[in-house]
């Protein structure tokens, strides 16, 4: 037949295309309340911020919201109302205490109400040491801490995190802690080979007590340097709340990163009821090395 | 009131068997191959009672002493019949003979013995197998699981991909049968081509509501395809090939009439000229991919009452890399998926009245990737390896206790193995395996019974399974009630409903981005059990003559401890902890209204389904334990397949067929909102704070982004020559999206920017099939 040979052409050339291109999508978006506020038993001032969601990749900022009034509620009663201090930022001059459920609710004449709630969790009961470990082949002195999370019953997240002033620049995070224990949650965790564990932690570390619910959790912190500026380690135990924002958000952004495409998505936490941001709280113990 | 309902099934039968009747059984086969035809019909013209032959072609019918004048029928063949004056208990085995029926007798009469007469049209539907031949397809390879989304609520996942979802249903829930033996994988390159070979395959039957008690384990439908058994009168042998791979199937009597064989081989050569080339050019690498299938099944009539059946499966799809840089120095690295099941069954008639199918299967299904590196100090190994075993042992009777009412009832138990994603990493220095603690054994054990009647213009099935799932530290224990009714209010009329409970035991986890072989299938365990699923439906259909079928038909499913990843959770990455601690468990509920057309004969035939649905999950620990829609939700689907029979000559046939899809698009979670963000702890005390936490970008509810529609126009044209009775050579011309729409496959975001992936413009292919 004639169209034979052509057929063929067809044939050979007939393979999958796949065609990848930029694309652009208008999504619907009404506006809502962001609160973001987290309360702290070792800080007199409890500081909340107000802001209104936008549509995402637009160029406009973000609007701050400063006329709405919002109210602290410790235990059902009224704690304390915020007082406005311009460009979406509300304070209270009033200390939270741990073991105590306190409400927030945020009314904005024009955006409607919000409101949420958490629980203060106590302050992490920890105690440590140094153990020096010897010259590593720079001829630094290294030394391990042994840190000890005195856990109490019921259920507790820790984060780990640094601060230090290094040449009178200020730091902090949670990033390059090398910690190897098996209450460390590993949601963030990447296999780097030529780490201490052939591990490490992306942003922060996690610590859960699920499984060591009012046990000891003891661990090290490797390989230490010891210097004459400013460092601490911080234990931030977290409410439930506050927990599940910090790790999806550290989630998302590692999403945002990964190079290819295979992670579920992320939805960042809320516990704002008709809003969005977070509304939790936290005790932090410090070591000061 | 449990207590009589049970006492009620187990007295029923004793007292229908009281009285005194003498029964016709036997078999009925093609006269061509020796084939077992399920689902033809058996019709006393003298008292108007009948029955239909079960899934092995076996029909058992009882009547009072007389003259019978029975017709023996099914589609596509001549009717046959005998007269006998029945005296004590008769075997009868009837052979049809090829043709076109040419009068309608009693066409309510035969409707209503049709196989499942208690099921509606849209619960059950018979995968037409010319259907699929002449179908337009992608590259020319024919496929059951892409003809079978066409039918209403049938929906694939992404385009042109094998994985369906029915009734709001994920993929892991459809119950996939290969001569009665669970696949596991029904997936190629991808989820683009399917593991059947059409070229094997004798019939498939899907059922999506109403699903009687004789089928469990998985939610939402189960599939059952037929292998062919082999010819018991002659060799014969198709050779067929497309753009994509190369099939050859024989069939021969090993003896006439009593024992046959198939053998059928497809492969497809992507690589055997890559392959060819590299070596040629002297390249130190080559690689490629190619994937293969191969059916095998012989049976053997040991005697008028057994029969012995042997089938095998086995489909591998291979991705290689191999490198060698010198005699010391090399590497390699090869991704291979496949699965293997095999099946000895034995069918055995202990009377006339009682049928029974033994079976003992095993069925495997494998995943590996594999990376060495040698070099002359050092010598590497990973390799990841996931792997399904299930060994089941089961019994099927089937009773025929009277014309009216038929006793089904049997037993299954399994052994299965899990090893979900075992990772090992070896050189000279170490040894590690990762996930070891995944693996798990269980133990299954099931039994059911389903009380079949036929009270004239009503049928109905009652029935129930009973699951127990044993993983060492818990067990399950499920009682499944079936329940489905089809009432002929008028001979054309009909109003069906149906009531189902399912139990499934395993899992399939999933990213919900992308459909591969790295999907997991995992055991329930003591903190993740079994999916447990409910649905009712109410139906009408409209069956004018013997051309046109109209239905409609309603349903509502509720499923519980359906799983999921975790959020975050890449299922690429190595991971210590184990899957359990990765998934969320949720519920799921679906709901729609399916409309379906068919027409039969005629110079054009084919379908017409439109699905109007809603499917929904929730999870407590997603969007604050908020309902929210599924991955594939789609709000309608309009599906139309038909074939125009151009002419039709004794030697010569041409058709043109037509496939056309629109469909609401997949949902996907994609962040549309940008809020404020709290600096994450120790940055607020940094002199320059991380600017990304500043902001975060979120949505309102996951899959809250509705991808565009997604529609497809395919074009089929067949030319069949026949050049003997036996010898026939077919081409297939086919195009693809014929206006060339480039409907999006998959979404994903990077730097910033949204990227949309296409994958299928427009494509013809040509296909080329000899039967000899």
């Amino acid at each position: 037949m004639k169209f034979k040979p052509f057929y063929i052409v067809l044939l050979i050339s007939a393979i999958f295309l796949s065609c990848e291109e930029e694309v652009f999508f208008s999504f619907e978006h009404e506006p809502r309340l962001c609160l973001n506020c987290i309360l702290n038993p070792d800080s007199t001032v409890i500081t909340a911020s107000l802001s209104l969601s936008k549509k995402m990749d637009t160029i406009n900022e973000i609007k701050t919201i400063s006329d709405a009034k919002i109210l602290l509620y410790e235990d059902g009663n009224l704690f304390g109302q915020f007082s406005n201090k311009g460009d979406g930022k509300y304070k209270l001059n009033k200390v939270p205490v741990a073991g105590k459920m306190y409400r927030i609710t945020v009314d904005s004449e024009e955006y409607g109400k919000v409101s949420a709630s958490t629980v203060v969790p106590n302050k992490p009961e920890i105690t440590w040491s140094k153990d020096t470990v010897g010259y590593d082949e720079y001829n630094l002195l290294r030394y391990n801490l042994n840190v000890q999370i005195h856990d109490k019953q019921g259920k507790d997240n820790y984060w780990l995190y640094s601060t230090g002033i290094v040449n009178g620049v200020k730091g902090g995070g949670g990033g390059g802690v090398v910690l190897n224990a098996p209450f460390a949650d590993t949601f963030n965790r990447r296999y780097e080979t030529e780490e201490k564990y052939g591990f490490m932690h992306y942003y922060q570390i996690r610590l859960s007590d699920e499984g060591y619910d009012g046990l000891v959790l003891d661990f090290i912190i490797p390989d230490l340097v010891p210097t004459n500026q400013y460092r601490a380690k911080h234990i931030l135990n977290a409410s439930e709340h506050y927990d599940k924002y910090i790790k999806t958000s550290i989630l998302y952004r590692l999403n945002e990163e990964a190079d290819l495409p295979f992670s579920e998505p992320v939805q960042i936490y809320s516990n704002i009821e008709n809003g969005f941001g977070i509304f939790g709280a936290c005790a932090i113990s410090t070591i000061v090395l | 009131m449990k207590r009589i309902i049970i006492f009620s099934f187990f007295i029923f039968p004793l007292w229908l068997s009281g009285q005194s009747k003498y029964t016709i059984s036997g078999y009925i086969t093609d006269a061509g191959s020796g084939e077992r035809l399920a689902g033809a019909t058996v019709y006393n013209k003298s008292t108007g009672k009948g029955t239909a032959t079960n899934t092995y072609g076996f029909f058992s019918l009882t009547e009072k002493e007389g003259l019978c004048n029975l017709s023996f029928r099914f589609v596509g063949f001549r009717e046959h019949t005998v007269n006998l004056e029945l005296k004590n208990d008769t075997l009868v085995n009837i052979s049809l003979q090829h043709g076109i029926e040419i009068d309608e007798i009693k066409i309510s009469a035969q409707r209503q013995l049709r196989g499942n007469p208690e099921l509606s049209v849209l619960n059950r539907q018979q995968v037409d197998m010319q259907m699929v031949e002449s179908a337009p397809v992608i590259l020319g390879e024919r496929d059951i699981l892409k003809t079978l989304q066409f039918m209403p609520g049938i929906k694939q996942g992404a385009e042109n991909t094998a994985g369906y979802n029915v009734r709001g249903g994920s993929a892991d829930q459809n119950l996939i049968l290969l001569d009665g033996v669970p696949v596991y994988n029904v997936n190629h390159l991808m989820g683009f081509f399917s593991v059947f070979n059409t070229d094997a395959i004798k019939s498939a039957e899907l059922i999506k509501g109403g699903i009687p008690a004789r089928y469990g384990g998985r939610l939402s439908s189960v599939l059952d395809v037929t292998m062919k058994e082999g010819n018991m009168k002659e060799s014969h042998g198709v050779f067929s090939i497309s753009p994509v791979a190369g099939r050859i199937t024989y069939e021969s009597p090993i003896k006439t009439d009593t024992s046959a064989f198939i053998v059928s081989l497809r492969r497809t050569f992507f690589d055997l000229p890559m392959v060819a080339f590299q070596k040629l050019n002297g390249d130190n690498y080559n690689f490629g991919y190619y994937f293969y299938d191969l059916n095998a099944k012989a049976n053997w009539k040991l005697n008028p009452g057994n029969r012995l059946y042997l089938s095998f499966y086995t489909g591998t799809d291979k991705l290689f890399h191999n490198t060698r840089e010198s005699k010391t120095d090399k590497s390699s690295y090869n991704y291979n998926w496949g699965n293997f099941t095999t099946v000895l069954r034995w069918n055995k008639m202990f009377s006339p009245k009682l049928f029974s199918n033994l079976a003992l299967y095993y069925s495997r299904f494998n995943h590996q990737q594999t990376g060495k590196a040698e070099s002359e100090d050092t010598h590497t190994l990973f390799k990841t390896t996931t792997r399904l075993d299930d060994m089941s042992l089961k019994a099927d009777f089937d009773y025929y206790i009277q014309p009216q009412y038929t006793l089904r009832f049997g037993t299954k138990v399994s052994h299965l193995t899990f090893n979900p994603n075992i990772i090992q990493l070896k050189s000279e220095n170490s040894d590690v395996s990762f996930n070891e603690q995944n693996s798990s054994n269980a133990r299954q054990a099931e039994i059911y019974m389903e009380n079949a009647f036929s009270f004239g213009r009503l049928g109905l099935n009652i029935g129930s399974r009973v699951s127990g799932y044993f993983t060492g530290k818990k067990s399950y224990i499920h009682f499944q009630p079936r329940f489905a009714a089809n009432l002929h209010v008028t001979p054309s009329f009909s109003v069906s409903t149906s009531y189902t409970q399912m139990a499934q035991n395993m899992h399939l986890l999933t990213n919900s981005s992308l459909g591969m072989p790295t999907d997991l299938w995992v055991a329930s365990t003591d903190r993740i059990g079994p999916q447990l699923s409910s649905q009712v439906t109410l139906g009408i259909a409209y069956e004018p003559g013997q051309n046109f079928i109209f239905g409609v038909e309603g349903y509502y499913k509720k499923m519980n401890h359906v799983i999921r990843f975790d959020e975050g959770v890449a299922f690429l990455n190595p991971k210590e902890s184990g899957w359990e601690e990765n998934v969320l468990v949720g519920e799921g509920k679906a709901f729609g209204v399916e409309f379906l057309t068919e027409k039969q004969k005629g110079r054009l035939t084919g379908i017409f389904s439109y699905t109007l649905s809603r499917s929904d999950r929730k999870f407590d620990a997603l969007n604050r334990g908020n309902w929210f829609p599924f991955k594939y939700d789609r709000r309608y689907d309009i599906s139309v397949l038909a074939e125009y029979m151009l002419n039709k000559l004794y030697n010569k046939s041409r058709s043109i067929s037509v496939g056309f899809t629109l469909q609401s698009g997949n949902n996907l979670s994609m962040p549309d909102t940008e809020i404020e963000g709290m600096l994450l702890p120790g940055t607020d005390f940094a002199d320059h704070p991380i600017a990304w936490q500043n902001r975060r970008f979120t949505y309102s509810n996951p899959n809250n982004f509705k991808m565009p529609a997604f529609h497809h126009l395919d074009l089929g044209y067949n030319i069949i020559k026949k050049k003997t009775e036996s010898k026939s050579i077919t081409w297939s011309f086919s195009v693809y999206n014929v206006y060339n729409r480039m409907n999006p496959w998959y979404y994903y975001k990077k730097d910033g920017k949204v990227k949309q992936v296409s994958v299928f413009p427009l494509i013809p292919s040509v296909g080329f099939k000899y039967t000899f």
